[in-house]
C-alpha cells in the first residue's frame, strides 16, 4: 500500500535536552527541544515522535510541562512515549496536546491498552517494539531484558492488539546510519496489517527510497537528521523526485 | 467580550486547538459547563477520543443539548475528528450510541467498508470540490491535511462535502451544514494548511 510517505523525526529527551546516541547508549546533546521541534516543523515533518528517556528509565511521570510548551508552539502531530504504565499518564499526555501514545514496555498490560483504547480510540496507541541481534538472530528486547518469544510471533501478537500503528526500532542499527535490514523488513511488512513505522539504521536518501520500494511508507529518523547533512524537506524532495508520494505543500 | 470556546469533554485533546486559536490572536476559553456557552460566539469541539465514552460524558452533563441549541441559534461551530463525528446520527465506536443527529451520517468502522484499511492515519490531499463558500477556500483545495481515525462518517445522501480519495477509498473530509463545519482531519495538526482553515472559521 503506497500511502503518502511519512517522515517522522524521532526525538529523545534527556534532562530537558534533545539527545541522540548509538544502540540506545552514549547520548550526545543535540539542542533545545522547543527550538528543535519548531525547526523540524518548518521543514515539513509529517509527524514527530518524542520519547522522554528520564520517564522511561526511572518510571517517573513524563515531562508534561515540556510537552505543553512544544504543543503550544507547533501544529504537527505528536506521538509521545516514555514509561507510560498507567491510564492517568496516558490521559495527561493526550490532554497536554499529544495525538498518540507510544507504548513499548507495557504492551502486555491488556487492561492499560484497553482503557486507553476505550477512552481515546485505538488510533491513539502506537505499539513500540525494540529488536536487537543476539548470536546472529533477531530478538525482542525490553529495556535490558531479552524476551524468549520469537520476534515474528511477538509482532503478530502486537498486531492483534487494539492499537493503531506499530513502530519497530532496530537497536543494533540505531544511530549507525549503515542502512536497515531490508530483507527482514519485508518479512515484517507481510505480518503487519496496520501502519508500520521503522527506525534504526537509515542513513542515506537511498536507504529510504530502498525501503519505499520494499513497500514501507513511514520512517522515524534520528541520526540521519542530527548527524548528517540532511533535512526533512531535502529528504522529501528526493523521494518525490524518485516518484514516491511525498507531501511538499 | 465574546470569545471562541473550546469544549473540553475531558477525554480529548483540547490543548492543541486552544493553543492554535490563541496563537492566531483570539480570545479563547475552555468550556467546562453549560453556563460557559453563553460567553462564546463560536465553538470548537476537539478530537482524539472514543465515541461512546465522549457522548456519554456530553449527555450526562447535558452539554449535548447546549451544542444543539448553539447550532440552532445559527452560531458557527467547528467539529474536529470525533468532535465532528458526534454531529452524526448513529456512532458505532465502543458500542452503538446516538449522536446529535444534525448531519445525516452514521459513524462506522473503516475496515467494514474498505477491506484493506484498518486505520486512516497520515496526510491526505482533499480532492473533491464541492464547498466553495469558505473565504480562503482556494488555499485549502488540493492541499494536504492530517487524518488519524478508525471510524469514518458515512452517508448515502450527498450534502455539501469535501472528500479524500485514496485508490478506491473515499471518505468525507469536511462536511458543511449551515453554520456547522465538521472536519474529519485535524486542522490544528495540519501545519500551514490547517492554520488557513482555522482562519476561515474565525472569519465566519
Amino acid at each position: 500500500m503506497n500511502r503518502v510517505i511519512r517522515i517522522i523525526p524521532s526525538i529523545l529527551i534527556l534532562d530537558k535536552r534533545v539527545v541522540k546516541g548509538k544502540n540506545f547508549k552514549n547520548h550526545i546533546d543535540c539542542g533545545d527541544p522547543v527550538t528543535t521541534l519548531i525547526t523540524l516543523e518548518s521543514q515539513m515533518s509529517d509527524e514527530i515522535t518524542i520519547i522522554d528517556l528520564n520517564a522511561s528509565k526511572n518510571l517517573i511521570d513524563p515531562d508534561l510541562n515540556l510537552l505543553k510548551k512544544i504543543c503550544n508552539k507547533i501544529m504537527t502531530p505528536i506521538c509521545f512515549g516514555g514509561g507510560i504504565n498507567n491510564f492517568e499518564k496516558a490521559k495527561n499526555i493526550i490532554r497536554c496536546g499529544a495525538d498518540k501514545i507510544l507504548i513499548n514496555q507495557n504492551l502486555d498490560n491488556e487492561v492499560l491498552i484497553k482503557s486507553i483504547s476505550d477512552s481515546f480510540g485505538s488510533q491513539s496507541i502506537v505499539g513500540g517494539i525494540d529488536l536487537n541481534v543476539k548470536n546472529g538472530n533477531y530478538v525482542v528486547q525490553k529495556k535490558d531484558i531479552v524476551l524468549s518469544i520469537d520476534p515474528i510471533k511477538y509482532i503478530e501478537k502486537i498486531n492483534n492488539l487494539p492499537i493503531g500503528e506499530i513502530k519497530i526500532t532496530f537497536i543494533n542499527l540505531e544511530g549507525c546510519k549503515t542502512g536497515t535490514d531490508i530483507e527482514y523488513l519485508k518479512k515484517i511488512l507481510k505480518l503487519v496489517s496496520k501502519p508500520l513505522i521503522i527506525e534504526g539504521g537509515l542513513g542515506s536518501l537511498m536507504d529510504i527510497s530502498d525501503c519505499c520500494k520494499a513497500g514501507l511508507d513511514s520512517f522515524a529518523l534520528g541520526a540521519m537528521i542530527f548527524f548528517a547533512d540532511n533535512n526533512i524537506f531535502k529528504i522529501k524532495n528526493y523521494l518525490a523526485n524518485e516518484g514516491f508520494a511525498a507531501r511538499l505543500r | 467580550m465574546k470569545q471562541i470556546g473550546i469544549l473540553d469533554y475531558k477525554t480529548c485533546n483540547a490543548f492543541s486547538i486552544f493553543s492554535s486559536i490563541e496563537n492566531l490572536g483570539c480570545d479563547v476559553k475552555l468550556i467546562n459547563s453549560k453556563e460557559d456557552f453563553n460567553y462564546c460566539e463560536k465553538i470548537i469541539i476537539p478530537g482524539v477520543g472514543s465515541a461512546k465514552k465522549s457522548l456519554d460524558y456530553l449527555k450526562k452533563n447535558k452539554l449535548d443539548e447546549e451544542i444543539i441549541k448553539f447550532y440552532n441559534e445559527g452560531k458557527p461551530l467547528l467539529g474536529i475528528c470525533l468532535g465532528a463525528q458526534i454531529f452524526c446520527k448513529n456512532l458505532y465506536e465502543g458500542g452503538l450510541t446516538s449522536g446529535l443527529g444534525i448531519i445525516d451520517y452514521d459513524v462506522v468502522n473503516i475496515n467494514n467498508n474498505f477491506k484493506n484499511i484498518q486505520f486512516n492515519i497520515g496526510w491526505f490531499e482533499i480532492t473533491n470540490n464541492q464547498i466553495n463558500n469558505l473565504t480562503n477556500y482556494n488555499q485549502i483545495n488540493k492541499k494536504y491535511f492530517y487524518f488519524c481515525h478508525q471510524y469514518f462518517m458515512k452517508s448515502n445522501q450527498n450534502p455539501e462535502k469535501e472528500s479524500i480519495n485514496y485508490k478506491d477509498f473515499e471518505i468525507p473530509a469536511i462536511i458543511k451544514k449551515k453554520n456547522l463545519i465538521a472536519c474529519q482531519f485535524h486542522p490544528e495538526k495540519s501545519q500551514e494548511n490547517g492554520e488557513k482553515l482555522l482562519l476561515d472559521f474565525l472569519e465566519l
